[in-house]
């Protein structure tokens, strides 16, 4: 493949995502108008805290989020120009662990427990590259090694592997037929900080080996700094913010982002608390009808209150939703704020 | 595992010598003169006593019962029936294979028709063949076996003259046998079918499979069934010691000369041999099928296997 001419390539576009769940005819607003796009070898990071929406967004580029009770409300999804939404259950399935891959949270449960680890990972192959049974084998143990397993343990089961373990065969089977777009569901949440960056390092070489592009999504800004080269705030299913990583860390305009950045205790400092954002994420069956973190801005206004924040961005493609940068040009390219600002 | 098998065997021996200690001390209890049983009423209680002597009727507990221990455990004998005084051991034997093939086939009619029914039920959640499971369900674990087969004689013996009512001459005999003795079984085991079904198809493993772009059916049959089955597999030894105790019933409604029915006339008798050999040979069988049940639960669970071949 010609490295200078995929460098650009656009890979992923996310346009106006609203994903809702339902459930006891409440309806709880999971992803709210989620708008990014990703070129091959890039990699973004999706930052914000639990329950911010960002597993939702990526089980919905996987198209596996859970129907009912979730329902994708409006939005599209082109990978390579395909609208995967809209796209037959069949046709999804072709691209499912073979063009997009997701590596999940959590080792100890996402391996069945009853079947060899060589034959998860075998099984993938089997399924997308139409090769024998035991040419998938042989693939299989290939990538076994590749994540630093020996191929003896083939015939092994999930229980005999430890946790670290048990992430690089999650791993494994995620790349084993080299997907085009890999999404890190929280991929070191689960392991000992010992390993977190073996992992890590163990994911970023072997995308850059295929020059895939990657979603990662974390908590950890530790991790956004070490792998990512874009990044976007999620807060409230929306992305607040979204810039590259030096625009992110050297710049956060968002009074989220700042928070965030403030809440991160600096060793070089003598500190007796640590500065939290006070108050609590909104209530996804009841959200604002303003902007989403005004009850916990320090700038918050009554403007801030009445209405939807658009998105704005600034010269360099830095977007921020939040009033304060409302003399920024206002975009409809990245970020799909103007046009779609205003919600009903 | 050949250790584990070993020591499983071994176990049943002191399982049984309680249960025979069980049965003896229950039937010997029981009030009821088997002497006067066996010779009617018109035998004077000279007669009476002489056999009641020569019976060993009149030994005092604990030398019957030992008695009959060392003639269990060191001859593997149950004596000789009251009433004919044929050997108990060989019509057991004689006798087994009618009783057991009764309850192979609740067994069957379980996994053949229960988790199927459960399946179904589980991936049409709440719609009708959820709703004609749930049903199939309660009414097989609320109605008992004899009066379904009391129905099943009326309906297709009596009414319909389809099948014969009694005996075991030919196939058309064991129809409604297996279906009487089939469906109580039914029910417990599509339920709970159905209910680890819908737990395993919300766990992560098979978001993972999803994933991977698997189909649906592979998703549904490879990953999300087998681990399904594991509790359900478990369950089925019950199913089974109850399959077992029903054929009694069953044997009795339909006239089969089985064990059970065999029993159940040597309670009437106060036929005591008969009554503690049946019984125990039930507790085998029943110590048996748990064996081979655990060995399948060990064969498609490996956490399990690898349990027992730590032991």
């Amino acid at each position: 493949m010609n490295e200078v001419n995929t460098e650009k390539k656009r890979i992923l576009s996310v346009e106006n995502l609203t994903v809702e769940y339902l459930s006891n005819k409440e309806v709880v607003r999971a992803v709210n108008d989620v708008s990014f796009s990703l070129n091959y070898g890039e990699t973004i990071g999706l930052v914000g805290e639990t329950g911010a929406g960002k597993t939702t967004i990526a089980r919905s580029i996987m198209g596996i989020l859970p129907v009912p009770p979730a329902r994708v409300k409006a939005g599209q999804i082109y990978l390579d120009g395909t609208e995967l939404l809209s796209l037959p259950e069949e046709e999804f399935q072709k691209i499912r662990g073979k063009r997009i891959s997701m590596i999940f949270q959590d080792p100890m449960t996402a391996l069945n427990p009853i079947m060899r680890v060589g034959k998860q990972i075998s099984e993938v192959i089997q399924t997308h590259e139409g090769v024998s049974v035991s040419d998938a084998d042989e693939r299989a143990k290939e990538v076994l090694k590749m994540v630093g397993i020996s191929s003896d343990r083939f015939r092994e089961y999930p229980h005999q592997f430890s946790g670290g373990m048990k992430q690089r065969v999650v791993i494994a089977i995620a790349l084993a037929c080299e997907p085009d777009l890999l999404i890190a569901d929280e991929p070191t949440t689960a392991l000992d900080v010992t390993i977190q960056a073996q992992v890590l390092d163990m994911i970023s070489e072997l995308q850059h080996k295929r020059n895939s592009a990657m979603i990662l999504i974390t908590h950890d800004f530790g991790v956004v700094a070490k792998s990512c080269d874009k990044v976007g705030v999620v807060y409230g299913g929306q992305i607040v913010e979204f810039g590259t990583k030096a625009q992110i860390f050297k710049n956060p305009l968002h009074p989220y982002t700042q928070g965030l950045f403030d809440a991160i205790p600096q060793l070089t400092t003598d500190l007796d608390r640590l500065k939290p954002i006070f108050g609590a994420p909104p209530d996804p069956t009841n959200m604002p009808s303003g902007c989403f973190f005004a009850a916990r801005c320090p700038y918050a206004e009554q403007a801030c209150r009445a209405n939807q924040i658009p998105a704005y961005q600034d010269g360099e493609g830095h977007i921020c939703r939040c009033l304060k940068y409302g003399s920024m040009n206002q975009t409809g390219e990245q970020m799909s704020g103007g046009n779609h600002g205003k919600l009903d | 595992m050949v250790k584990y098998v070993i020591k499983r065997i071994l176990l049943i021996i002191p399982i049984i010598l309680i249960v025979a200690i069980l049965i003896f001390t229950i039937m010997y209890f029981t009030p009821g003169d088997a002497a006067r049983t066996i010779l009617g009423n018109q035998a004077t209680q000279e007669q009476v006593e002489a056999l009641m002597e020569s019976l060993g009727l009149n030994d005092s507990y604990f030398k019957q019962l030992l008695n009959f221990l060392d003639q269990l455990f060191l001859h593997f004998d149950f004596g000789t029936s009251y009433i004919n005084g044929t050997s108990v051991m060989s019509t057991i034997i004689s006798k087994l294979p009618n009783t057991l093939l009764l309850a192979a086939m609740a067994l069957a009619v379980q996994i053949c028709v229960g988790i199927p029914l459960g399946i179904t039920a589980a991936f049409h959640q709440n719609k009708w063949q959820d709703i004609l499971c749930t049903l199939v369900a309660l009414l097989g674990a609320s109605i008992p076996a004899f009066f379904v087969a009391l129905v099943l004689i009326l309906l297709l013996s009596n009414n319909l003259h389809l099948l014969p009512s009694y005996g075991i001459g030919s196939w058309q005999n064991w129809v409604m046998p297996f279906l009487a003795v089939g469906f109580s079984g039914l029910g417990p085991v599509a339920r709970q079918t159905r209910s680890q079904m819908l737990e395993v198809i919300r766990s992560d493993y098979i978001v993972t499979a999803r994933a991977k772009g698997l189909s649906q059916k592979t998703i549904k049959y490879k990953h999300a069934l087998p681990n399904a089955l594991i509790p359900v597999v478990t369950g089925m030894g019950n199913s089974f010691g109850n399959a077992l105790g029903g054929t009694v019933v069953i044997e009795t409604a339909f006239s089969i000369p089985g064990v059970g029915l065999y029993m159940y006339q040597a309670i009437g008798n106060r036929d005591l041999p008969v009554i503690r050999g049946g019984v125990i040979v039930i507790s085998i069988l029943f110590c048996l099928v748990m064996l081979c049940l655990d060995l399948a639960y060990a064969f498609i669970d490996p956490r399990i296997k690898a349990q027992y071949e730590k032991k």
